[in-house]
């Protein structure tokens, strides 16, 4: 009724024997101190290990580097991934939105060109769809591409763009035809980062580390050939790439902040009022609520394993985590803070690569949990829509349709 | 931990939810609430024709020997439909009981009666929690009181803490429930779970275990737990499906209102926490079938989630129905007054807090020393 099946088992204990000896080099342990751009090549190393040992791209067809397996096996590696701590995050937009999409609609010969070196690392890959006044609202992008005999001439603007510092390739959606009704005027492309015109300027988060970046395009000139899709087809190819992962292995519980354990143990140094702080009821119930939040958590996980490991499509509510997760991240790290007292203002700048681990930069992170990646708001939407059933909001932008 | 239901254990789910909703009849639970003592004949008929008093129990005692898994999603059901009766559960805490630490000849006298749905059981545990005076067993009889005790008016055995006179210790004891206990029928808010005080006069008493008996009484209690926590899940989904209909279908300011924000929100954060509270559910009755030594921290979890779902579905499905929802009329009230009773009836959230914290940081005292 429960347990994996004996195959599943034996690749774990596969992926297992391969990372273990790892650990020293890519491990948590390993990254204390890097900065960003020594984190991020870190993790371009850990990349190409994978892929030398036929672990990167688990569910991309073998031809173009990957391994040819299902998403189960997806999700187990990156539970063991995350339990060691290695940097694979940097990757993760590259190779579940844009790299899936050009497997999709690309050439072979795009295929063969673009895809191994991104699975070895080689390459990273941005996804360029929000712009300064349009976040969730997708279809209102402004960004311009213009036909120019056998090209298209890209110029406008684009935010939030995750890693993009480190990029080569991005995926980008814009507007191809201004006439046409907002939903049906826009056109998907890749794009050369590196390229003329193209303007990468980091954005400074309000933590002091900069993970986002504004994109520019002027007069960016980019083959038809390197168009996916039909012209028109942009918004359906930008809502694809967001749903390709219906299920992202939610392997952390802690909603991405320092476990339960550092707050326990936090709790039983600190003396509240004559005794131990964890003998406090305000402290316990925080301990005691996030625990049963991560348990619940951890089952709504497990229960998705079991789904795909049955063949069968995960259920809706794994669709909650990112939403429950920075919920508990707050009330776990401002308890903590405020077991601290006045020592809990010392802050670390260079802790943003850690917020699993230090209290201030999880609690300074928090924000932004809360909205990338899909802001609460938009994921309450979500949840009401497409699982419950519920009309979608006033939308006047769709009216004319 | 977690697992898939199998095509047995949907069957099951089928066919509790086809009887329960054919026999549901709010107009029934209503009347219940303007009477003391009573509960609904013909739900607990269906629970006995069913065969679902048998189920955890095992088949040389007339059961069915499934697991807890079954019963917690027939509970599960029975919650959807607010159960008329407690018996479910608190039948399965005396069986359980008698199960974990009576003697062959006691089950063999006192668990087919429990199967048949004849006896009804009931326990008192809270006294695990805390350090209340409980009541006294002396020369095999039962002296004190207790209450209110769910299922006390209609129970014919009950399991609760006591203390021992000879030996000076807690003990839990096994009381029958004859004429040397009065009972007194209590007006609650939720009056059909048979709520009582009991006085016992002599009860004639036996004890369960001495060894460890605050640890004993706990797990049964976790146990117990367990099962609540399917019912309130059951009242969690019940106020979510209402809530998310409603929504749908009432119209204002030319529109339906689950197209505004601040309802369709309301409603997504029900179904949130509906969704922890079954997470931590199976994770719990996992446990509670595999005798995992980790039963009571994780029947905490599912009891903290639960409670919180449970009152959350019924008080903003009440708000989303506006006016009508306060209503005597309207069936949501039964909800809120059972969300509020389940909170209540098997140890409140502060107790249930304590309790996992205290593991969390035992744990982690023992890893220090390790």
């Amino acid at each position: 009724m429960s347990a994996l099946s004996p195959e599943l088992e034996a690749f774990r204990a596969r992926v297992v024997a391969f990372m273990d000896p790892h650990v020293a080099e890519f491990g948590q342990a390993a990254r204390l101190g890097l900065s960003l751009d020594d984190d991020v090549a870190l993790a371009r190393r850990w990349q190409a290990t994978k892929a030398a040992a036929g672990f990167a791209g688990l569910t991309f067809p073998v031809e173009y580097g990957g391994a040819g397996l299902s998403q189960i096996e997806q999700v187990l590696f990156v539970e063991e991934e995350a339990a060691r701590g290695f940097p694979s995050a940097y990757f993760v937009i590259s190779l579940s939105m844009p790299i899936p999409m050009v497997l999709r609609y690309a050439t072979p010969e795009q295929k063969a060109r673009f895809v191994p070196p991104a699975l070895r690392g080689e390459q990273m890959w941005s996804q360029l769809f929000s712009e300064p006044s349009t976040g969730s609202d997708l279809a209102a992008v402004r960004t311009r591409a213009v036909r120019d005999g056998g090209d298209w001439i890209l110029s406008g603007q684009k935010v939030w763009t995750t890693f993009a510092q480190y990029s080569d390739y991005g995926v980008i959606v814009a507007r191809s035809d201004p006439d046409a009704p907002k939903h049906r005027g826009l056109t998907y492309f890749f794009v050369d980062l590196k390229a003329p015109g193209v303007t990468v300027r980091p954005i400074r988060q309000l933590h002091g580390a900069e993970e986002f970046n504004e994109v520019f395009f002027d007069d960016v000139r980019i083959p038809d050939a390197w168009r996916l899709g039909e012209v028109g087809a942009g918004f359906r190819l930008a809502v694809e790439t967001l749903m390709i992962e219906r299920y992202t292995a939610a392997a952390d519980e802690t909603g991405f902040g320092p476990p339960l354990d550092a707050l326990v143990a936090l709790a039983q140094e600190t003396q509240l009022n004559g005794r131990p702080a964890s003998q406090d009821g305000r402290v316990r119930s925080v301990i005691a609520r996030a625990f049963a939040t991560q348990q619940a958590l951890s089952a709504i996980h497990e229960k998705s394993v079991l789904e795909l490991a049955a063949g069968r499509e995960p259920g809706p509510e794994g669709s909650i985590h990112k939403l429950v997760g920075a919920r508990g991240r707050r009330e776990v790290a401002i308890c903590a803070l405020d077991l601290m007292g006045a020592d809990g203002l010392r802050f670390d700048a260079a802790a943003h690569l850690r917020p699993k681990t230090d209290f201030a930069m999880s609690w300074m992170d928090q924000p932004t949990l809360r909205i990338a990646g899909g802001t609460d708001e938009m994921l309450l939407n979500t949840v009401a829509e497409r699982i419950l059933g519920l009309p979608q909001d006033y939308r006047p932008d769709k009216a004319s349709r | 931990m977690a697992f898939l239901l199998d095509d047995d254990q949907r069957q099951i789910v089928r066919e509790a939810e086809r009887l329960l909703a054919d026999n549901f009849s709010p107009d029934r639970l209503r009347d219940l609430l303007e009477r003391t003592g009573s509960h609904d004949q013909v739900f607990w008929t269906a629970c006995r024709d069913m065969g679902w008093t048998a189920i955890t129990i095992a088949e040389e005692y007339g059961g069915l020997d499934l697991g807890p898994v079954e019963l917690c999603l027939t509970a599960q059901v029975a919650g959807r439909f607010v159960a008329g009766a407690p018996f479910l559960s608190t039948s399965f805490g005396a069986s359980e009981a008698l199960r974990r630490h009576a003697t062959p000849e006691v089950r063999a006298r006192l668990l087919p009666g429990l199967a048949a749905g004849e006896t009804i059981g009931a326990v008192h545990l809270s006294a695990a929690l805390d350090a209340d005076a409980t009541p006294q067993l002396r020369d095999g009889a039962l002296h004190g009181a207790l209450g209110p005790v769910a299922a006390g008016l209609q129970a014919g055995l009950l399991v609760t803490l006591a203390h021992d006179v000879a030996t000076e210790t807690d003990v839990m004891v096994l009381a029958e429930l004859d004429a040397r206990t009065r009972r007194a029928p209590v007006q609650t808010f939720d009056n059909s779970r048979g709520y009582a005080d009991l006085a016992f006069e002599g009860a004639p008493a036996s004890i369960l275990t001495t060894a460890d008996a605050r640890k004993a009484a706990l797990d049964l209690l976790a146990g117990v737990a367990v099962v609540v926590a399917f019912e309130q899940l059951g009242v969690a989904e019940a106020c979510l499906e209402r809530a998310r209909a409603f929504a749908n279908e009432r119209q204002a300011f030319g529109q339906p209102i689950g197209k505004f924000q601040a309802i369709k929100h309301r409603v997504a954060e029900i179904y949130v926490a509906t969704e922890l509270a079954r997470g931590t559910a199976l994770s719990a009755v996992l446990a509670l079938r595999d005798n995992a030594d980790d039963l009571v921290i994780r029947a905490g979890a599912a009891r903290l989630c639960a409670i919180e779902a449970s009152e959350l579905a019924a008080r903003e499905a009440i708000q989303t129905h506006g006016a009508i929802g306060v209503t005597w009329e309207h069936d949501l009230h039964l909800y809120y007054r059972r969300s509020r009773a389940l909170a209540l009836e098997l140890c409140a959230a502060g107790r249930w807090e304590d309790v996992v914290a205290e593991r969390l940081v035992a744990h982690h005292a023992r890893d220090l020393t390790a």
